[in-house]
């Protein structure tokens, strides 16, 4: 098991979401988050006030997935959230040990 | 006393007997529905269960041991034991020695208790700690309250029912009834004190069985005389509902027994699968087949409200002081009592309740919806009396309801009352909203499952009324933004009246809602006879109202996400509007819907598209051959003069449109050929120019407008700034635009701070007379500034703003923007134009906009030509915009003029 965490633009969170389940991947951890990275900030002027925003919007998504489905879940994220622009966010994979459901205490890849 | 082998044998007996009589139980449950029976019978099984273990372990004879008593607490006091509720038993010793002899027993028969599968929860005090209230833990002593005798030292419970607790009460009535005040309100909070959640709890939500409880308690806790303190006929109305809530009760408890069942332990929450089951089985309805889910729904939140009335109304008269204490009141409870008795206009205020002076005024629509202007002014509630009567005068109400803009104007005084969300809560629970907004009625109680929504419909839409009027108190923090966006709508009614109405439509179809809800408000806007520019408001916010936050899921850091939203908006005003009735919106989808997260994002798309709709105006112009919807409402007042219409309307802005009626469009057409008409007659030499104004004042009053038709000349802003600054008129908002053609369109919106045009009804011909004057050429504003120079005012600033310009020079593709930001004081647009025309800066486009204290002026500066020479919208456009040089010397000027 392997978990994978993606930073995406807000706006490719629809697209994301789609192209998972379309892969296979059932459930994940949707996070309303705040970054910066080689994106630069942005500044807007309003009533004489400066609004500037150093660190953007971002969604962050967390999922566990098989080792299976590793590559196919990543390549679904590639695809529905890269432009090409600086700014389309970053993926982090890394192990598991182990996975518990709670409501049943199911353990391993039968709990994800 | 028993051994070991015998506790075994008697533990193993009475589990087999408990589970055989509690299947029996639920057996009759399913066939019977009554939750009523099913508690009481537990509650017995349970009781011959305890007094066999008594026997076994504490004491073989009757009433013994003496000194040691076993009480039923709480809601085995009650006699309401549901399948999973703990069994709260007491036992109560004469003394504290007594307790430790009897330990080991006491804890042989809880463990026996257990092993019969019973969930107890015991407590052990001595009579003289029940007779004490226990300050950290006061849900003990409350428990007390519904105690009941079950086994041993009978005098001793005598001792403790007859004595102890009623001197515990006498003592500390008043504690005990803070007590409970504080203990409602805050479980209330858990549930954001409304009863109306798509998936209620229905013991611990308001409107719940611990809700009943609450009102039993108080009941038993006010004193005689308060009880039969109240008018006869307030008594009556309480008993009256006494009835209804213990007929909710009754439902309450069948529901919750089921819910025991159905979720196998002691989960209160009715969710919706829980919804379906109990409508199949028509649950504590006398249907004797399935009903749909949203009617048996509405059933539940029917008898959740009378219970929530109840509670509301003794709640409240215990925190007003009408239930008499030991205790002294304090001041505000004084105040907001009878002893601060005091009236809102001609309705008699006291207790914290309003109401109207005599019966006869309930049926008069007027004066009722006078009482509900205060009620939305003021956090107060409704008399009992008041209820009672206004119920009471439905029909006389509907018959004599007023009609078309005489209701509009009553009900929209209501709307814009700081508290008008518990004014339409009260008309909605009487049936008053109902007969203004029939309408209304579908999305009663309306159950509309998502997974993001708590709350019933017509609950959810009055959070929304609710949080938009608590940002005119907000003073930090994301809510203070958008508090300024409320400050600058132009007519609030309209935004609280899209926002009553905007989801109407779900209870037509969830699918397409605003399609359906757009229907609706139409037919209401009609029949309201509302000014066809506020009907497209409201009619525009409703059809878009899910747009903002469709934008909010796209890039909202991109300019063509940006552009696209513009367009769909409009106007700044649209904007406003929309992004007010989307932050309450989401904020009332449940408490955690707006995130900081969301309310920035939101903030910010605000922002940047406000910033484009004032810089890219005159990028986006009328094409002489363009055909839209609103140029053809224009056409249809004069179609045989299509073709002038479209030369007048080339040229100007897309927001030139879309600020103006069709008829003010009409009307100013009408003026440009006047103004033709009037050239032909002027024979002076040097020929005087012509103009023409035309001056009104605001439906509500508030301001006055302007708008001057004119051929463009240098200076002519300018002039017509100093000319309503000699009449004495403070300047909040301005617009200027000029067509293909030349003809200049100024509008200002002003304040007569000195009545001068109310107070004297001849004098707005005079004063419009002088503006045209001013335009024309004919009159010099600079004399009629000398003239009125002795009285320019001075000013007392509150806040001080700092000047700030700010130069764009990529937004336009031929003007230079300028945005000027000063501290708003009599003439400075007069100054700020003045220095612009001395500059040989024209005017293309001014924006002028006040805060506040702060003036907000943005102008399109074209350099070296009147706004005449602008080529039309399908021209190629030529580069005019500021210099470096032209700009250096603008700015020092300015710098100057405003320092």
């Amino acid at each position: 098991m392997q978990k994978i965490e993606a930073v995406i633009q807000p706006s490719k969170l629809d697209a994301v979401k789609e192209a998972l389940i379309e892969v296979g991947v059932e459930g994940m951890t949707i996070l309303e988050a705040r970054g910066h990275g080689r994106q630069k900030g942005h500044t807007e002027f309003y009533r004489g006030r400066e609004y500037s925003v150093d660190v953007l919007p971002k969604i962050k998504l967390e999922m566990v997935v098989t080792d299976a489905m590793v590559d196919r879940a990543v390549q679904a994220i590639l695809k529905a959230a890269g432009t090409g622009r600086i700014g389309d966010g970053k993926i982090f994979i890394s192990r598991i040990d182990d996975a518990i459901r709670i409501r049943n205490d199911e353990r391993g890849e039968t709990a994800l | 006393m028993a051994t070991q082998s015998s506790t075994g044998a008697l533990t193993g007996t009475l589990r087999v007997e408990y589970q055989g009589a509690s299947e029996a139980l639920r057996e009759s449950f399913a066939e019977s529905q009554d939750g009523e029976a099913l508690v009481n019978g537990r509650a017995a099984l349970v009781d011959n269960l305890v007094e066999r273990c008594w026997l076994e372990h504490i004491a073989a004879e009757e009433y013994g041991p003496q000194g040691l008593t076993l009480a039923a607490i709480g809601g085995y006091g009650r006699r309401q034991l549901f399948p999973h509720s703990d069994i709260d038993l007491l036992f109560v010793c004469a003394e504290a020695s007594r307790e430790s002899g009897h330990q080991v027993q006491i804890r042989r028969l809880c463990q026996d208790l257990w092993d019969i599968g019973l969930r107890v929860s015991a407590t052990t005090r001595t009579v003289d700690e029940c007779e004490r209230l226990s300050e950290e833990n006061p849900e003990f002593t409350l428990s007390l309250l519904d105690r009941r005798y079950i086994a041993g030292d009978f005098p001793l419970f005598q001792d403790l029912d007859q004595k102890r607790i009623p001197n515990l009460i006498e003592r500390r009535r008043q504690s005990l009834l803070l007590a409970i005040v504080s203990l409602t309100h805050a479980r209330h909070a858990k549930f954001q004190r409304t009863l109306f959640h798509l998936e209620p709890n229905l013991k611990d939500g308001p409107g719940g069985l611990r809700d009943f409880h609450t009102c039993a308690w108080l009941a038993q806790l006010l004193p005689e005389a308060a009880r039969t303190a109240a008018s006869s006929y307030e008594t009556d109305l309480l008993v009256e509902r006494r009835d209804e809530s213990r007929l909710a009760h009754q439902f309450l408890l069948t529901v919750r027994a089921f819910l025991h069942y159905r979720n196998q332990r002691d989960d209160n929450m009715l969710y919706w699968q829980a919804q379906d089951e109990a409508a199949q089985r028509h649950l504590g309805l006398p249907e004797t087949r399935p009903v749909e889910t949203a009617r048996w729904m509405r059933q539940y939140f029917r008898h959740a409200r009378s219970i929530d009335w109840l509670t509301r109304q003794m709640l409240n008269d215990v925190s007003t002081g009408r239930a008499p204490s030991g205790g002294q009141a304090s001041f505000l409870t004084r105040f907001r009592s009878g002893r601060g008795r005091t009236e809102l206009e001609g309705c008699p205020v006291g207790d914290g309740r309003i109401s109207l002076k005599s019966v006869t005024e309930y049926a008069d629509p007027d004066r009722v919806l006078t009482l509900f202007q205060m009620l939305g002014r003021q956090r107060l509630q409704l008399s009992r009396e008041a209820e009672g009567h206004l119920a009471e005068s439905l029909t006389m109400l509907a018959e004599h309801l007023p009609e078309g803009g005489a209701l509009w104007d009553k009900f929209s005084r209501v709307l814009l009352g700081a508290e008008a969300a518990q004014a339409l809560r009260a008309m909605h629970a009487i049936g008053i909203l109902e007969l203004i907004l029939p309408e209304f009625h579908c999305v009663d109680a309306l159950v509309v499952r998502d997974a993001y929504h708590r709350y019933t419909v017509d609950e959810h839409t009055f959070l929304i009324i609710e949080h938009l009027h608590a940002l005119e108190q907000a003073t930090s923090g994301w809510e203070a933004h958008f508090r300024e966006i409320l400050r600058e709508v132009e007519e609030p009614a309209l935004l609280y009246l899209a926002a009553l109405l905007h989801d109407t439509g779900k209870a037509r179809s969830d699918e397409n809602h605003a399609e359906q809800s757009l229907l609706i408000a139409d037919a209401v806007s009609q029949r309201w006879n509302m000014m066809p520019a506020q009907r497209d408001a409201v009619l525009r916010l409703i059809r878009h109202h899910l747009e903002m936050s469709r934008a909010l899921r796209k890039d909202i850091f991109d300019t063509e996400t940006i552009r696209a939203f513009a367009e769909l908006v409009g106007t700044p005003n649209d904007l406003r509007l929309l992004t007010l009735l989307t932050y309450a919106d989401i904020h009332s989808v449940n408490p955690e819907a707006l995130t900081p997260w969301k309310a920035e994002n939101l903030w910010r798309l605000y922002i940047a598209t406000s910033n484009y709709l004032d810089r890219n105006v005159d990028e986006d112009r009328i094409a002489i051959d363009a055909d839209t919807a609103a140029i053809q409402k224009v056409v249809a007042l004069a179609p045989k003069q299509a073709a002038e219409i479209h030369r007048f309307l080339a040229g100007l802005p897309q927001r030139y449109l879309r600020t103006r009626t069709p008829q003010d469009i009409f009307e100013h057409w009408q003026s440009s050929i006047e103004l033709e008409t009037l050239s032909a007659k002027r024979t002076a030499v040097p020929p005087a120019g012509v103009a023409v104004a035309h001056v009104a004042q605001a439906s509500a009053g508030a301001w006055w407008e302007c708008t001057i038709i004119t051929p463009d000349r240098p200076f002519l802003f300018a002039d017509i700034a100093g000319a309503l600054t000699a009449w004495g008129m403070d300047i909040i908002k301005a617009d200027a635009f000029s067509n293909a053609a030349g003809i200049v369109i100024d509008t200002f919106r002003f304040l007569d701070r000195y009545r001068t045009l109310a107070l004297n009804p001849g004098e707005a011909e005079h004063f419009q007379d002088s503006l045209a004057d001013v335009a024309s050429g004919r009159s010099s504003v600079e004399r009629m500034l000398a003239a009125r120079a002795h009285s320019v005012r001075t000013q007392n600033n509150k806040t001080r703003v700092e000047m700030q310009l700010s130069v764009d020079n990529t937004s336009s593709t031929h003007s230079t923007i300028l945005q000027v930001i000063a501290q708003d004081t009599p003439g400075l647009l007069r100054r700020i134009s003045l220095v612009m025309a001395q500059q040989k800066c024209d005017i293309s486009v001014a924006l002028v906009d006040t805060e506040g204290e702060m003036a907000i002026d943005v102008f399109y500066l074209t350099q070296g030509s009147s706004r005449k020479e602008k080529p039309p919208a399908d021209a190629a456009v030529a580069d005019s915009k500021l210099n470096d040089a032209c700009l250096a010397r603008l700015q020092q000027a300015l710098s100057a003029a405003l320092a």
